[in-house]
């Protein structure tokens, strides 16, 4: 398709890094970009938004820092994708043949998978996304915000390391204060069962990232297949996100994902429930107020709350029947005035009325005695 | 065929573009205009505790005589409904000459963790109703609920039926079981008396992560991206911050409502089995015989269509209508395409029923 326009871009490679730094003069603005000189190691793209961000950050008060915060980190996401496709894009313009195309794809991909990998010897998900900051990071951030989670002690605990803390923990406490050194032995068994968990959540979740890129290249390689093709590195992005988030939700669905965040959350609140009480003992001990004494005041509160609103309630409905008695009341004289006039009426008219009661006899007298039984008597009124 | 039609000198333009964008970006954000909570003139006509249940002043001369009561979720803020001129649903009812009423449930604290749903349902919206009735003089009202607001109304219906004439739910899960459901599957193993036991209310920020984790890279991740996209378009962006300021404004939720919330309605699937206990009333929707109009969307990733469209099986109202939106769980309140379905057609269902 475009062959003829890579061929004359073929030697602007080397040129690559001096126009970035042209490139990046779009960042200009009276107060940012000054120092060229940042180090740039793999990663410049990175480094050099990094030193413009630092730069217009520190120059202003900026109302939606957080907001700008989120679009760095995805840019940096964006960045580091760049780079990592960078060498395959290059690299891959150097074949027609394809066989050689497709060899060249696996033979790359197979690169980044293991760069990734390679970040740390126990591959884990909190390590990859330091490296591109990924969402789950700052979900984790914000389900450990803490003052009592030391959930990151054993990271990096090896198997044997893991059976001395488990045998150190199966001690049995000695002494006076046996009740609170049990206790506390049972908080770091909760934590550590927790950072098992979290490690575990994460292991997962970076093998669905494996299988996310093993998606991207697959869906590339059909690309090529059916001579299909990526115009700009936004587009290799939002592969990245379609491929990432179809692993995500096939997995998600699953009874596996469901016992295991069940798992994690579980763990979590048991660690966090038991820190909360070895938190009030302590604060018990030194008669400082507590999150229990607390509960107890505001669940006295909440039932009084009730109490009042049920007062006010019957209060209302008593007004309303005292309000509707007193208008019965006040138009008892209205009525007998309207009685003693129908005495004066003509014999003829008497006659008449004595008729009509004795067709409507029965049913007047059922209305009557329903008048009787209801307690607000709006229908006296009418009578 | 090489799938990567991109040259050197493309992808530097592509990054040129990026970074002139980010810091056009930069620019644009720290010139925004404040984001508005609400647009329409209202007026507050009772409040309880945190609770303001508001009346909207009418847009038209000739106005229905029933007054309709939004329920809106305990979860984020009402004025999704009424997210700005021209994108608001409560602007569109009372354009169709509507009496709007609200319940903004407001921001629940630390006292109020231990409000049940029985204080929310037999007790906050059972008095707001009877302020409405009041006021206008009537035994009844109608009543339309958005989403979990859907599931309150619904159960209020099936317990005071004397008192709503018409009921409108909207993306409201009925079924909680449904195949579909990522939340309720992910919630399914979750000791919920512990969380709420350890927690107390527990925070809008954990519902957040909850709603975020259902697409996370979408949600996370390339919605930021796409963001940078329309930073030189100051209107585009504007419409992004609404959202996201909603999106974002998460009130805590009261611990114990949570509990039951949770696990009668998304563990135990209780309103459809008839099982769910609001105070010492079981909640039968069988009861429901009022006309019901059930409106879901078709692409809604929090409601599956399948768990609203279950009410059918539910009820035993024989005027029962369902009006399917083309467009996801938010968008049926904010999107152009809603505003010219959704308030015609709720006010010409309610015309025809009032």
């Amino acid at each position: 398709m475009s062959d003829k326009k890579q061929k004359t871009d073929e030697t602007n490679w080397a040129e690559f890094q001096k126009k970035y730094f042209d490139a990046l003069m779009a960042f200009n603005s009276p107060s940012s970009f000054t120092n060229s000189n940042s180090s740039l190691g793999n990663s410049f793209w990175n480094n050099a938004m990094e030193h413009w961000w630092k730069s217009m950050k520190s120059g202003s008060t900026f109302e939606n820092e957080a907001l700008f915060e989120k679009v760095i980190e995805q840019s940096r996401n964006y960045y580091f994708m760049g780079e990592q496709f960078s060498s395959l894009i290059e690299g891959i313009s150097n074949f027609t043949n394809k066989k050689d195309i497709e060899g060249f794809i696996n033979k790359k991909f197979d690169e980044i998978e293991t760069m990734i990998s390679q970040i740390t010897p126990n591959f884990s998900w909190s390590s990859y996304i330091d490296a591109c900051e990924m969402p789950f990071d700052w979900m984790k951030k914000n389900m450990t915000g803490n003052a009592f989670d030391f959930s990151d002690m054993y990271e990096g605990f090896n198997f044997e390391a893991k059976n001395m803390r488990n045998q150190f923990l199966s001690m049995p406490g000695i002494g006076y204060s046996r009740e609170m050194q049990e206790k506390l032995k049972k908080l770091v068994k909760l934590g550590a069962i927790y950072q098992d968990t979290n490690n575990e959540h994460q292991s997962v979740m970076a093998r669905l990232s494996h299988d996310a890129l093993e998606v991207m290249r697959k869906k590339i390689l059909q690309m090529s297949k059916k001579g299909e093709d990526f115009n700009s590195m936004r587009q290799v992005y939002d592969l990245w996100v379609e491929s990432n988030e179809k692993v995500y939700s096939d997995y998600a669905y699953t009874e596996e994902y469901a016992e295991l965040n069940g798992r994690l959350v579980n763990s979590q609140m048991a660690f966090k429930k038991l820190s909360h009480e070895v938190t009030e003992d302590i604060l018990t001990a030194m008669n400082m107020p507590t999150t229990r004494a607390m509960n107890e005041l505001e669940r006295r509160h909440y039932e009084l709350r009730k109490k009042v609103k049920a007062i006010e309630s019957e209060l209302k409905e008593l007004k309303e029947t005292m309000n509707k008695k007193n208008t019965v009341k006040s138009t008892k004289p209205v009525l007998a005035a309207k009685k003693k006039a129908k005495k004066k009426t003509s014999k003829k008219k008497v006659i008449k009325k004595k008729i009509v009661n004795r067709v409507v006899k029965p049913a007047k007298k059922k209305a009557k005695k329903k008048s009787r039984s209801v307690k607000n008597d709006v229908i006296k009124i009418k009578f | 065929m090489n799938p990567f039609q991109i040259t050197p000198n493309a992808l530097i333009n592509e990054i040129h573009e990026f970074n002139a964008k980010l810091a056009e970006g930069f620019n644009t954000l720290n010139n925004l205009d404040e984001i508005e909570s609400g647009v329409s003139d209202r007026e507050a006509v009772y409040t309880e505790d945190n609770l303001v249940l508001y009346r909207y002043k009418a847009r038209t001369k000739k106005q229905n005589s029933v007054p309709l009561l939004i329920v809106y979720a305990l979860v984020n803020r009402p004025y999704m409904a009424d997210i700005q001129d021209g994108r608001s649903m409560i602007q569109g009812l009372l354009n169709e000459g509507l009496d709007v009423y609200l319940i903004d449930w407001g921001y629940p604290d630390s006292a109020d963790k231990f409000l049940t749903l029985d204080d929310y349902i037999n007790g906050y919206i059972d008095r707001c109703v009877d302020v409405i009735c009041e006021r206008h003089s009537r035994k009844n009202i109608n009543m339309l609920g958005i989403c979990q607001g859907g599931t309150f109304s619904l159960c209020y219906s099936a317990l005071h039926q004397d008192k709503v004439k018409n009921l409108i739910t909207t993306v409201t899960p009925v079924d909680f079981h449904t195949k579909e459901d990522l939340l309720s599957h992910m919630v399914k193993n979750i000791d919920i008396d512990q969380v709420v036991d350890t927690l107390g209310n527990i925070s809008g920020e954990m519902l957040n992560i909850a709603f975020l984790s259902l697409r996370p890279y979408s949600l996370v991740s390339q919605k930021y991206m796409d963001l940078v996209d329309i930073f030189d378009n100051k209107e585009r962006v504007m419409n992004f911050m609404r959202m996201e300021k909603w999106i974002f404004d998460s009130p805590d939720q009261a611990g114990e409502a949570y509990r039951e919330f949770i696990k009668q309605f998304y563990q135990e699937n209780g309103l459809v089995k008839g099982t769910v206990k609001i105070g010492d009333d079981v909640v039968d929707l069988t009861k429901i015989k009022i006309p019901v109009l059930n409106i879901y969307a078709l692409h809604d990733h929090l409601v599956p269509p399948d768990s609203s469209k279950a009410l059918e099986g539910c009820i035993s109202s024989k005027d029962y209508q369902t009006l399917e939106f083309p467009g996801g769980h938010i968008g049926i309140y904010v999107s152009g395409k809603a505003q010219k379905m959704i308030p015609p057609s709720v006010a010409k269902w309610l015309s025809e029923r009032s």
